[in-house]
């Protein structure tokens, strides 16, 4: 699949989205979004992100459903843990920076940036710096939530894999 | 449809109530990086109140709303990502810290 396919295909999706968003479906909505979205993927997609393979695809999509559910769930969760803190009069916390490998053998960037992602989601925990694609250094509210973030980790690195795409390690 | 109306003052006062402890929590805190903590994720929740509520009282905002909760999920933690970045690279040291792994500052950390 070449690169304009690509594009244009891309921006098909995008302006169906945006047809949805705006609630509006007619020829000229359909025009904007698919001229802004061919701009953007056409500057800043790469076709390197995902690979879809046509035999694991309803995999690939289940694994998608329940890691967007699963987001939904963590980022109450760490609503309310962060609330529960800020409204104890002691305000109980044990901030720290802790260092966690992302455990891919690839090194892959947007595999790193995911899991940078979803680290920020889960309860306490701030994705600040990155050594590469190797360490993502986390901010912890509270340093002893970090104990078991290795074995998260590998749990995520798995599912964000299948979700890629990827090939099983 | 009195049950959605509510409904709708239900979600909306969670939203306010929970964008309140955001608040809060930017105040209470001591350092850019926990009150990244507060800014980001409370009011993630305070905002899909808000949004919940605005789409059980108003007609056809519906779609809208859905878009923007997930755009909120997508982008919010970049934004926190980018603030605690920058904090760290310009120096700005926690104000509580019980363990540190990152390396000081120096040229190692420019390059990314």
């Amino acid at each position: 699949m070449g690169r304009i396919t690509y594009v244009l295909s891309m921006a098909v999706v995008l302006s169906i989205v945006w047809m949805g968003v705006t609630a509006r479906v007619s020829v000229e909505s359909f025009a904007v979004g698919f001229v802004v979205g061919a701009l953007i993927v056409g500057l800043i997609g790469t076709r390197k992100a995902a690979t879809i393979q046509p035999t694991r695809l309803p995999r690939q999509i289940f694994n998608l459903i329940v890691y967007v559910l699963l987001s939904f769930v963590e980022i109450t969760r760490s609503s309310f843990d962060v609330a529960r803190r800020v409204l104890d009069p002691k305000l109980p916390m044990q901030p720290g920076i802790v260092a966690i490998p992302t455990q891919d053998p690839d090194q892959d960037e947007t595999i790193a940036a995911l899991s940078a992602h979803a680290i920020t989601i889960t309860p306490g925990q701030l994705a600040v710096e990155f050594d590469g694609a190797k360490v993502m250094y986390i901010h912890c509210l509270d340093v002893a939530s970090a104990q078991t973030a290795d074995q998260e980790q590998a749990a995520r690195l798995k599912r964000l894999r299948a979700i890629l795409g990827r090939a099983e390690s | 449809m009195a049950w959605r109306e509510l409904l709708g003052l239900a979600a909306l006062y969670f939203g306010v109530a929970f964008s309140f402890i955001g608040v809060l929590g930017m105040m209470r805190l001591p350092d850019v990086y926990t009150r990244l903590h507060a800014s980001g994720k409370v009011s993630t929740l305070g905002l899909w109140g808000i949004l919940l509520g605005a789409a059980l009282l108003l007609e056809g905002v519906l779609p809208r709303a859905l878009a923007l909760a997930v755009f909120l999920v997508l982008v919010q933690p970049i934004a926190s990502h980018a603030i605690a970045a920058a904090a760290r690279r310009s120096g700005v040291p926690m104000a509580l810290s019980f363990r540190d792994d990152m390396p000081p500052l120096d040229s190692k950390t420019e390059q990314s």
